[in-house]
């Protein structure tokens, strides 16, 4: 055989392998079709074309080992089954850059399924090969490896902890401030990652002066990169005071609550979350926030948003106003209670309905003047339906009562106080009567209205066992009316009057 | 008989002189006593009077402390009563506090509308600028749906009583032409000298003209043969000077290496280190000999 013939072979059989890798690639991009290919065994025959000595097919393998592992988890661990992982490692630090992305690639599809695989592939030593990367020069290279580190430091701390002892930080805060659009973002949502599990991994976040960049970004344009950002900020001022101050120092506020009306919702709602997080710490940063009238935002905010988006700032308020008496009263100067209302009885889901029974009780306790404010919105028979229903979850059944108890043990406005003597299981009646047993002796004037409206006669309905604290309740009350008042209202009272009848002589 | 009148008058004597004694010593001790009463009355007195100076002294001192206490509490009361209505809970100033803050509510609220009024104008800008991009390469490729005067096109349907809009937008487009191919080219002409042209701009044929059935020998690679035959002028300096002019001066006029020897310094030749060299003379004539009018 001639030297050409003998080139022309092996020039066959290298078209032949570039075809069928791109094909596979191709075809791994739909879901339908992987199935077919992982009963046809591809992992195995991809594998030995990752060494191949083309470059192009060793890329396109990794391209579709990729896209394969991406698909589900049992492919990803295949991935791992098959020792590819380390290979990939070892010639992520020597090849060109479209391997470099590939492969890295490659490893962040594996790593996004469980916590195990993403230990399997830090125990390769990826760790340091991808942050390698992040010092190249092409942004396609960094943006690959820092969305791999991403998805390995999400699932748990150890693996964050591993992430950052790789000294990927300072990189991040490299790659954050870098021009290119798609590695801010992923950039931004590696550092959220990794800031979200512990208060020192934050605190290593912000020593590599993450903060100050994340918060010139808060007014781009992109919606994608703002939703990172205000996470990764979140998840930052969530752990401590410290950090929280650190995050207002960067003065995102008031900026932010522009970022409040963003068309986005999920910037919407992350930006929610970081007024949260920084508000729950301390009563002074609440009141920075009350003062940059964060609340009259944060109220739109949850009067304009539905379902889930809207969580965040109903917990915001809850949380200001459970601080202080005057943030609370802030709070219902800025219609909040009027917007909490609204939640409560349109939202279809029980735990936003917990959130916003919690926060109207925190608004309602702290004194007689809020108890009325809320009162008066109309919502303590909404609390009570809340928990009296047979299908709500537990967790809305506790929250309401308390939020009831909270505010009816600081109630003394007696209209908004009557619905609730129809209606109240026993536990909830005691205070309400309490109540009434504070207020009726020294207003005369409530005490007519009382009668009026049927109150009176309720109470004598009410059966309470001696000795209990309703019947003391239910006893000043009495003392609080004449005999014959009382009489009167008294159940069985017509039948006693008609027995007197049967015993009475007429005088003739 | 005298002796009974002695024992009677004795015992008179003696009676008289006991009652005389009785009353001298009765009077002595009342003496004595009313003495000892005195000296005690006065003791008792001055004891007294001490005692009642002391309780004196002390309820005036314990009256001085009640009323500074009265008058301390006094203050302090005055002062609880500024410090807490000033710093802890000053009715007046939370009552101006909450009402600035619903005017900064409104003020906030009035802001975020206009910046979310700002947002959305924009987005639906790009939006807007987003379809009419879409509508015009639409337009610029579809020009040949334009209806002629023989043949009315789709949107300009005889059966519509009225045009589409898609014509009009036809009609105002200027139509792009798409991208040209780039032609196959002519054959491998060894024998075609092409000057000036750039050998970036030549592609290689995809076709090469068939090889005989007998090698022909080792080829030298393909790069390098193009290379050397599409290889650049490289004419010599005197065929690339212009004539009439050399770069911005006027060739060969009074100006081209014109000699003013009046301007030198001194007439003499450098000195040389070096005896001077004849080819250097030559060099230093004129670039024509008499050309120069000097």
């Amino acid at each position: 055989m001639s030297q050409r013939q003998v080139l022309q072979v092996f020039e066959q059989y290298q078209k032949a392998r570039t075809q069928f890798v791109q094909t596979v690639a191709e075809l791994a991009t739909r879901p339908q079709n992987i199935e077919t290919l992982q009963n046809a065994g591809v992992m195995s025959l991809l594998r030995p074309l990752l060494l191949d000595i083309v470059p192009t097919i060793q890329q396109t393998a990794a391209l579709a080992l990729g896209r394969l592992a991406n698909y589900n988890d049992e492919l990803a661990e295949a991935v791992v089954k098959g020792d590819i992982l380390p290979q990939l490692v070892y010639s992520l630090a020597e090849q060109n850059r479209f391997y470099k992305k590939a492969a890295a690639f490659v490893l962040r599809a594996v790593a996004k399924h469980s916590p195990e695989l993403a230990q399997a592939v830090v125990d390769c030593g990826a760790l340091d090969a991808l942050v390698i990367c992040l010092e190249e020069f092409d942004p396609g290279v960094k943006e690959s490896a820092a969305w791999a580190l991403g998805y390995i430091a999400r699932h748990s701390a150890e693996l964050a902890q591993s992430v950052v002892d790789a000294g990927a930080v300072p990189l991040l805060v490299l790659c954050v401030q870098e021009p290119d659009l798609s590695l801010k973002r992923i950039a931004a949502s590696a550092l959220s990652d990794i800031s979200k599990h512990s208060p020192e991994l934050a605190q290593t976040v912000v020593d590599a002066g993450a903060i100050a960049h994340l918060a010139q970004m808060v007014l781009n344009p992109d919606a994608k990169l703002k939703r990172q950002v205000f996470s990764a900020l979140a998840q930052i001022a969530k752990h401590s005071v410290d950090l929280a101050e650190m995050v207002v120092e960067a003065e995102i506020f008031p900026a932010v609550l522009t970022c409040l009306k963003d068309p986005d919702e999920y910037v919407r709602k992350n930006c929610a979350t970081l007024i949260r997080e920084v508000a729950k710490h301390t009563p002074e940063l609440s009141q920075l926030i009350v003062n940059a009238g964060g609340v009259a935002a944060m109220v739109d905010f949850v009067g304009d948003s539905r379902g889930n988006v809207r969580l965040p700032g109903v917990m915001m308020l809850g949380y200001v106003a459970a601080h202080s008496e005057n943030l609370a009263m802030a709070i219902i100067v800025s219609r909040g209670v009027l917007g909490l209302d609204a939640v409560l009885q349109t939202e279809p889901e029980d735990h936003i309905q917990a959130a916003a029974a919690w926060s109207l009780g925190q608004i309602g306790r702290h004194s007689p003047e809020h108890a009325k404010s809320v009162a008066q919105a109309n919502v303590l028979p909404k609390l009570l339906r809340a928990y009296l229903r047979p299908d709500v979850s537990e967790d809305l059944q506790i929250k309401s009562k308390k939020a009831l108890k909270h505010i009816l043990q600081k109630c003394v406005h007696l209209e908004a106080l009557e619905p609730l003597l129809q209606e109240a299981p026993p536990n909830i009646l005691k205070h309400v009567v309490a109540q009434f047993s504070k207020v009726l002796p020294h207003n005369p004037k409530s005490r007519r209205l009382f009668v009026t409206s049927g109150g009176l006669k309720k109470i004598q309905e009410i059966r309470a066992e001696p000795g209990s604290a309703l019947a003391e309740y239910i006893n000043t009350i009495n003392n609080c009316y004449p005999e014959e008042i009382v009489k009167y209202y008294s159940p069985g009272y017509s039948d006693a009057l008609l027995e007197r009848i049967e015993h009475y002589l007429p005088q003739v | 008989e005298a002796e009974v009148h002695r024992k009677e008058e004795y015992d008179a004597a003696v009676r008289i002189q006991s009652w005389y004694r009785g009353i001298r010593t009765r009077s002595l001790v009342k003496n004595l006593n009313r003495c000892a009463i005195r000296i005690q009355r006065h003791y008792r007195g001055f004891m007294g009077r001490r005692r009642i100076r002391a309780i004196l002294i002390d309820s005036v001192k314990r009256m001085c402390l009640d009323h500074y206490n009265k008058q301390a509490a006094q203050i302090q009361k005055m002062w609880r009563g500024f410090y807490v209505r000033k710093y802890v809970f000053d009715y007046y100033s939370r009552k101006k506090y909450l009402e600035s803050l619903v005017a900064k509510n409104e003020m906030i609220r009035s802001e975020l509308a206009e910046q979310e009024e700002a947002m959305r104008r924009e987005a639906r800008k790009r939006e807007e600028e987003e379809t009419r991009r879409r509508l015009r390469a639409w337009a610029e490729r579809h020009h040949y749906l334009v209806s002629t005067v023989v043949q009315p096109s789709v949107f300009n349907s005889p059966y519509r009583p009225f045009t589409l809009p898609e014509e009009t937008l036809l009609l105002n487009t200027r139509p792009k032409t798409p991208p040209k191919v780039a032609s196959v080219g002519h054959g491998f002409d060894p024998s075609w000298r092409q000057y000036g042209q750039n050998q970036l701009m030549v592609r290689l044929p995809s076709k090469l003209p068939p090889l005989p059935a007998k090698p022909q020998g080792p080829f030298r690679q393909p790069e390098e043969v193009r290379a050397q035959r599409y290889r650049e002028f490289q004419p010599s300096l005197r065929v690339a000077t212009d004539y009439e002019a050399y770069g911005h001066l006027a060739y060969g006029n009074a100006h081209f290496r014109e000699v003013q020897p009046e301007r030198h310094v001194t007439q003499d030749r450098f000195r040389t280190i070096v005896p001077p060299v004849p080819v250097f003379d030559k060099l230093n004539a004129e670039y024509v000999e008499g050309y120069v009018e000097n």
